[in-house]
């Protein structure tokens, strides 16, 4: 008789969470320490159990085991090693196992790491963390079981394959980020929920919490980041973004994430905004669920080429219940969640984070009702409408930029109120610069208003995060000698938050300028061409040498080799060869783009096909189709992101002596503002 | 101070709400079939069409523009016929029997498609995805 370790493993995981749930609520109601410590281990066994079904997956695959259709159906004998452990999140019902086994390891982290806090709280931790394992893993055992064995008596001798699209290095490390970063979002929002179930007071759950959101932020923004590098090397069409549903649905918990970062500093600091730091928290992991809902559901179609299933009723009613559940508890504990302070000035640090937290909400709704709009019209009208790039340009754009100018300024304010004047020295240096560059822009091109506006409002972001690392800095150095670049990294080491926080700001004011020049200043063109003839695009001249044939183990590939040169001196600047491949077994054609990647712009070129030929011996009389995309300054998109997360790294770094005397939540260092 | 709190937000909302709504207005395209298409009349714009690539030969030239010519009809039955015009590069995925997304308008006689995307036609898993017979296609009893 064949023993499935993995699906014995996914059914342990699936029995422990509804026992650990059990006992957790019997602990935490009666104060039975021992129901409390069943619970608690049953925490970390859970882990540890999809940990066991996560590699037995990955061995049937790495073992070529078509014992199990969805290795048979995800997988095939020539598949690199590699592409063999990424085919284990390469269809749904493996992801859904990625999803459930990373969120139970966050929840054993937990178990093993923050016994120490208070056991009321902790007790109340643990039945959450159980609650979402328990569906999770429900749902993969009776829905979406990878280990689910195929409908034949006899074992198929090679399996389906991966699809060629994601046999790309980005789809190793891209899903399991991005999974890390919705998962991680369990932890504050089972802290969250169990600040308001536990009998205690007032206990600083966002404290407590800070680390791990900032953690799975920093993993679900390298996702997302992935994400876009992956589309934009390997789709060849030439952009990092298109609005579609799968990216909407990573970038919904983003911002509202990203809202409850900055949120919760006003609490920390000033005891303030608490209802809304729990609705943010919840918020933030249920639409990662909701994101998970709407690839997996198919209620929305997407360009990726995802299965619809049955699954999506049974997400419906978990959002249901996370709701419910949220609202009674907030309710009845509404008396005690009221403000310390109130609210002073708007030309304050906290009204600034308000400020914040509206904006990106503004955009986290009207992303959600773009999305939903297929959905919405068909209920209300009868006909669907859908809408694309052009509605969330629109409605996310005037935002964003307001955003950015939030996050030039808003830094500098103190806490509690300043007067307009002190408001106005303090900004009045990034704010000219920032004004020049818009208008500088405007001058240059007036067509693009919008273009010279996000110009300006990120060279104010980048200003005033310079000028503030050089006050800072020049204070250190009239007490220490030390160089300019290790007083910015010991300000960052002292005051992570800050000067962390404010790293992070300047990466995105470059990926901010990146993004504006390379999808406004974008040219794009579509020719054919002979070979040896030549085309000029931008301030390139394009000739295309020579069109040639490759036969590889599993696909077939055309080539061509096109020279480049700048159209104005004649000079050589390098050869690009762009391919297109075949995938005789999957019928699939996949464009290898080749990209000159300079830190100026991207001269991206793809091979869209022949032409001019009935066959393709006769290649050598054949004309080349090609797609070319000029980007400027694409590669700061890459590099700003970089900093973003570097800086997030740094931050947790910095960070983690504090977290060590975590059961000490008062002696955590809070935030100083300028004149704080 | 917590009634300019109060103003703002309800500002922000206005805001969105306005932008949401002239946005929709503007951008959103209508999802149709061949058959609902040639039923609401003529001239039509902002429309996204889901259908089948029918078998009639495919035109396509790349010179002196890109200037495709196909037919496609509805994906439950094989009428009506629709012709569809698309200036651009022919995607070497656009096959007879594959499903394509057009977006654009129609003129009354043929379809004007200023984007064409044709549906992923691999066997990772698509909807309804049948393995047994999958297998049997497959040849998988070796």
């Amino acid at each position: 008789m064949r023993i499935d370790i993995g699906h014995l493993a996914l059914l342990s995981a699936f029995v422990l969470s509804l026992v650990g749930l059990g006992a957790g609520i019997f602990g935490a109601r009666s104060s039975r320490q021992s129901w409390r410590e069943v619970s608690s281990r049953a925490l970390v066994s859970a882990g540890a159990f999809a940990l066991i079904s996560l590699v037995s997956l990955a061995v049937a695959f790495l073992q070529h085991d078509y014992h199990y259709a969805y290795v048979w159906r995800t997988s095939n004998n020539a598949m690199h090693p590699v592409y063999l452990i990424s085919a284990v999140w390469g269809g749904m019902d493996g992801s859904m196992l990625l999803w459930a086994s990373l969120m139970s390891f966050y929840g054993a982290l937990v178990a093993l790491r923050m016994r120490s806090i208070h056991a009321e709280l902790y007790a109340w931790v643990v039945v959450f963390l159980h609650g979402a394992n328990a569906f999770f893993f429900g749902v993969v055992t009776f829905l979406t079981n990878p280990f689910r064995l195929i409908p034949s008596s006899v074992l198929p001798a090679d399996g389906n394959g991966l699809n060629p699209l994601l046999q790309n290095p980005s789809m190793i490390i891209h899903p399991p980020s991005l999974y890390l970063g919705f998962t991680g979002f369990v932890v504050p929002a089972a802290f969250a929920l169990a600040s308001l179930a536990c009998p205690v007071r007032s206990i600083r759950w966002v404290t407590l919490t800070r680390r791990w959101t900032l953690v799975a932020w920093a993993f679900l923004t390298a996702g997302i980041i992935l994400g876009g590098n992956w589309a934009y090397i390997e789709l060849g069409w030439g952009g990092f973004w298109a609005w579609d549903p799968v990216e909407n649905a990573s970038f919904l918990p983003w911002l509202s994430a990203t809202a409850y970062l900055h949120s919760v500093m006003v609490e920390e600091r000033r005891g303030m905004l608490r209802v809304w730091n729990i609705i943010l928290s919840v918020l933030t992991y249920a639409l990662a669920v909701f994101g998970t809902f709407l690839t997996r559901s198919g209620i929305v179609q997407s360009v990726h080429a995802f299965a619809s299933s049955e699954v999506g009723e049974v997400f419906l009613f978990y959002l249901g219940a996370i709701a419910i559940v949220t609202a009674i508890l907030l309710l009845r504990r509404l008396k005690d969640l009221k403000p310390d302070n109130h609210f002073e000035s708007v030309l304050s640090r906290e009204a600034i984070f308000l400020l914040n937290n509206l904006f990106l909400l503004a955009i986290c709704f009207s992303v959600i009702w773009g999305v939903m709009l297929p959905v919405i019209t068909e209920a209300v009208t009868g006909s669907k409408s859908v809408v694309g790039p052009p509605f969330f340009n629109t409605v996310t754009v005037p935002f964003f930029l307001a955003l950015l100018f939030l996050m030039g300024v808003g830094p500098l304010l103190a806490w509690r109120g300043m007067t307009l004047n002190a408001v106005l020295k303090l900004i009045r240096a990034p704010l000219t610069v920032g004004f020049v560059v818009a208008l500088l822009g405007l001058i240059v091109d007036p067509s693009r208003p919008y273009a010279a506006l996000a110009f300006g409002l990120s060279v104010l972001v980048a200003t005033s995060v310079m000028l503030e690392f050089r006050r800072a800095v020049k204070v250190r150095r009239e007490l220490v000698t030390e160089s300019a670049v290790m007083g910015a990294i010991h300000l960052i080491r002292t005051k992570p938050r800050r000067y962390g926080g404010l790293l992070v700001h300047f990466g995105v004011a470059v990926m901010a300028i990146a993004i504006t020049a390379a999808t406004v200043y974008k040219i794009e063109k579509d020719f054919t061409l002979n070979q040896g003839e030549s085309i000029e695009v931008g301030r390139f001249r394009l000739e295309l040498g020579s069109l040639s044939e490759a036969q590889n183990s599993n696909y077939s590939a055309l080539l061509a080799e096109v020279s480049v040169f700048d159209r104005f001196t004649g000079e050589q600047l390098t050869t690009l060869h762009p391919e297109r491949r075949f995938y005789p077994q999957s019928e699939e054609t996949t464009t290898e783009v080749d990209i000159r990647m300079t830190l100026r712009d991207d001269l991206y070129l793809a091979l869209a096909g022949v032409d001019g030929v009935e066959s393709d011996s006769e290649l050598a009389k054949a004309k080349g189709v090609f797609k070319v995309f000029v980007n400027p300054l694409q590669i700061w998109l890459w590099f700003g992101s970089l900093i973003v997360v570097g800086g997030t790294v740094a931050i947790l770094q910095a960070e983690r002596f504090a977290a060590r005397s975590v059961n000490e939540p008062q002696a955590v260092p809070v935030t100083r503002g300028i004149k704080g | 101070m917590n009634r300019r709190i109060v103003l703002g937000i309800a500002l922000v909302v206005v805001a969105v709400a306005l932008l949401v709504g002239s946005a929709v207005t503007s951008t959103a395209k209508s999802v149709v079939t061949v058959s609902e298409l040639i039923s609401n009349g003529t001239h039509q714009h902002n429309i996204r069409l889901g259908a089948r690539v029918a078998d009639v030969p495919i035109d396509y030239h790349s010179q002196p523009e890109f200037l495709l010519r196909f037919a496609v009809h509805d994906i439950s039955t094989n009428l009506p016929q629709l012709n569809v015009v698309y200036r651009g590069i022919m995607p070497d995925t656009l096959k007879v029997g594959r499903d394509v997304i057009l977006e654009g308008d129609f003129s009354g006689s043929e379809f004007v498609a200023s984007s064409l995307l044709t549906q992923c036609p691999s066997k990772y898993e698509p909807p309804g995805f049948d393995e047994k017979k999958a297998m049997e296609r497959e040849g998988a009893a070796q």
